[in-house]
């Protein structure tokens, strides 16, 4: 019935030599059937259990939340899934998250890097990126999420107040990715283009036109995009300096 | 705009340069290295368009690669595809065109161009409405001034709230167009059915002050894909409800194959959609009249409104039997009075 189906359909895979770090009686098995079924409600009461029963929050997140999380973020890139299935795997990550960023914070673990989204000028649709900003926060990035309609110079103030690492802006209309270009000219003009990583995505656009317009990553999806980040911000970049230049 | 018959406006969606055929399809035909989309002329001619360019490299993303026809033939300026793609939506009841060439460049000039050279290349085709599609008001004007009156009335896709868009009030009175407006707000999409019909309600009090005909005024209340928000498909629907009570003479249409955007086997969920848009009020339909043809759909308007008495005595329902079974012959008779 789906012609998609043809296509092969990821599975979980635990690497050879994995071992839990969890104590002898705990099982993951069930979180990560939750977070893969998209069950936020068991999701949250497993992941309470978990920090009662005084499991490191950065193992309940790698070894409890993410196995499923990344196993639909798979089948979604190889479009056995559909957006409603990973968005509800999503909401379960979420719920996951609610509990252990806290915790996480309070380890003085850091945020995996700070990045500003919005819509371009002139576009006011936000659907997509919403999107985008509830995976980039699963994945562990500090979002601050400007909404639509975003002037160039508000990229570009938020980006230095906040010393962003990355930037995205997406464009959904075929008429306003042009201000895609004009946006990244205008760091280019501000003289911050080097301290940030950019990312351009969006229905109408492409790889092509990402190259085109000067940004340094396209992603063709939500869970692209937050792979691209993670790899974008591990490579280097020049240091917000403290006058705010 | 005056209807040929009192059923559902078909507005044909297809010669939009973003439509797309998944390289799956059965229409999709490899031969010796080169990609054609194959299609039946209206003469029964079989005929191909050649995608070669379109397509990608990589025989993985090949595989999941959607085409990119309708661009692909206006590039080529193939004539015997754009011909058939407007006159194949006509035989199938479309009573107006849309174009839209938005994603034919990102450069406002160049798009501009693309505009003028499709309205001219449209007209020497129909004289059918065309309907002049495109998110950017620039686009609407470079289309409206290459566009011949004297052939048919153009339509205007769309006003609405935000900056500079406004302006689309007047010149669709200067062009004696029809005029589509949806409801997007001067601050962002609208989030709910209230705000939609808020939006579209000011909208209306600016086409009464231009001087728009009811019957020329068409509101979209816009569909967003209920695979990103579960009561995406109320919010419209209950717009549509509301409107229709508020203006029961205005037209109101929706993008409605929109609501399935990114889930498997659109057409069950948009044959669906349709139906639920028609009992919530819309005359007016935007939609691939190839892909979802229009005759059950007019089926279904004139039965539900014979059943639940907005057809009194079910005399519409008899008309719309009648003139399918057996149509009308219009004979020329002289006026009584006039002696020859």
């Amino acid at each position: 019935m789906f012609d998609e189906m043809e296509l092969d359909d990821p599975v979980l895979e635990i690497p050879e030599g994995w071992e839990s770090r969890a104590p002898e009686d705990w099982e993951w098995e069930t979180l990560w059937d939750a977070v893969e079924y998209g069950d936020h409600i068991y999701t949250d009461s497993r992941v309470q259990e978990a920090i009662e029963a005084d499991i490191n929050p950065r193992v309940i997140l790698d070894d409890g939340l993410f196995p499923g999380f990344n196993l639909q973020a798979d089948r979604f890139s190889a479009q056995v899934i559909f957006i409603p299935e990973m968005l509800i795997t999503a909401r379960a990550m979420k719920a996951g998250l609610a509990l252990i960023r806290p915790l996480l914070a309070a380890n003085a673990e850091k945020p995996v890097g700070t990045f500003v989204i919005g819509t371009v000028l002139g576009d006011m649709h936000d659907i997509g990126q919403s999107i985008v900003t509830i995976m980039l926060e699963n994945a562990g990035f500090n979002v601050i999420n400007l909404g639509t309609d975003v002037h160039p110079d508000r990229f570009i103030q938020t980006a230095r107040e906040e010393n962003a690492d990355l930037v995205g802006f997406s464009a959904l209309l075929s008429t306003t990715v042009y201000y895609q270009k004009v946006t990244i000219e205008e760091f280019q003009n501000a003289g911050d283009r080097e301290k940030v990583k950019i990312l351009i995505g969006g229905a109408p656009t492409t790889p092509e036109w990402a190259e085109e317009c000067g940004a340094d990553g396209w992603g063709k999806d939500a869970v692209e995009a937050v792979r691209l980040a993670l790899r974008l911000v591990e490579q280097p970049r020049a240091a917000w300096n403290s006058d705010g230049g | 705009m005056t209807l040929k018959n009192d059923g559902l406006v078909i507005i044909g969606e297809n010669f939009n340069a973003t439509r797309k055929i998944k390289a799956s399809s059965p229409r999709v035909l490899r031969e010796n290295g080169k990609w054609f989309i194959s299609y039946v002329q209206l003469d029964g001619t079989p005929a191909r368009l050649d995608v070669t360019a379109s397509m990608p490299e990589d025989p993985n993303e090949q595989k999941l690669f959607a085409i990119p026809h309708i661009a692909e033939a206006c590039r080529q300026k193939d004539m015997d595809y754009i011909t058939w793609s407007i006159k194949s939506q006509e035989a199938n009841g479309a009573h107006i065109i849309d174009l839209c060439v938005d994603e034919m460049s990102v450069y406002p000039e160049e798009r501009f161009e693309w505009m003028k050279w499709l309205v001219r290349t449209a007209q020497s085709i129909t004289n059918s409405v065309v309907s002049i599609d495109s998110s950017d008001s620039n686009t609407i004007y470079a289309g409206l001034e290459e566009h011949d009156g004297t052939i048919s009335r153009p339509a205007i896709n769309s006003f609405n709230l935000e900056d500079g868009r406004q302006v689309l009030v007047d010149m669709a009175r200067e062009k004696n167009a029809i005029l589509f407006a949806n409801a997007s707000g001067n601050r962002g999409m609208p989030q709910n059915s209230q705000e939609r019909v808020n939006n579209l309600e000011q909208c209306m009090r600016m086409m009464d002050e231009g001087g728009i005909a009811m019957e020329d005024r068409f509101l979209d209340p816009l569909v967003f894909p209920i695979g990103a928000g579960p009561d995406f498909g109320n919010h419209y629907l209950d717009a549509v409800s509301e409107l229709r009570k508020r203006y029961p003479s205005v037209h109101i249409f929706g993008g409605h194959s929109n609501v399935s955007f990114g889930l498997p086997q659109r057409k069950i969920l948009n044959h669906a959609f349709v139906t639920l848009s028609i009992l919530s009020g819309c005359d007016s339909l935007m939609i691939d009249p190839i892909m979802n043809p229009v005759k059950p759909f007019n089926d279904f308007l004139f039965a539900a409104n014979s059943l639940t008495a907005k057809d009194e005595y079910s005399v519409r329902y008899l008309r719309y039997i009648r003139g399918l079974n057996k149509p009308v012959k219009r004979v020329q008779r002289k006026p009584a009075s006039v002696n020859t």
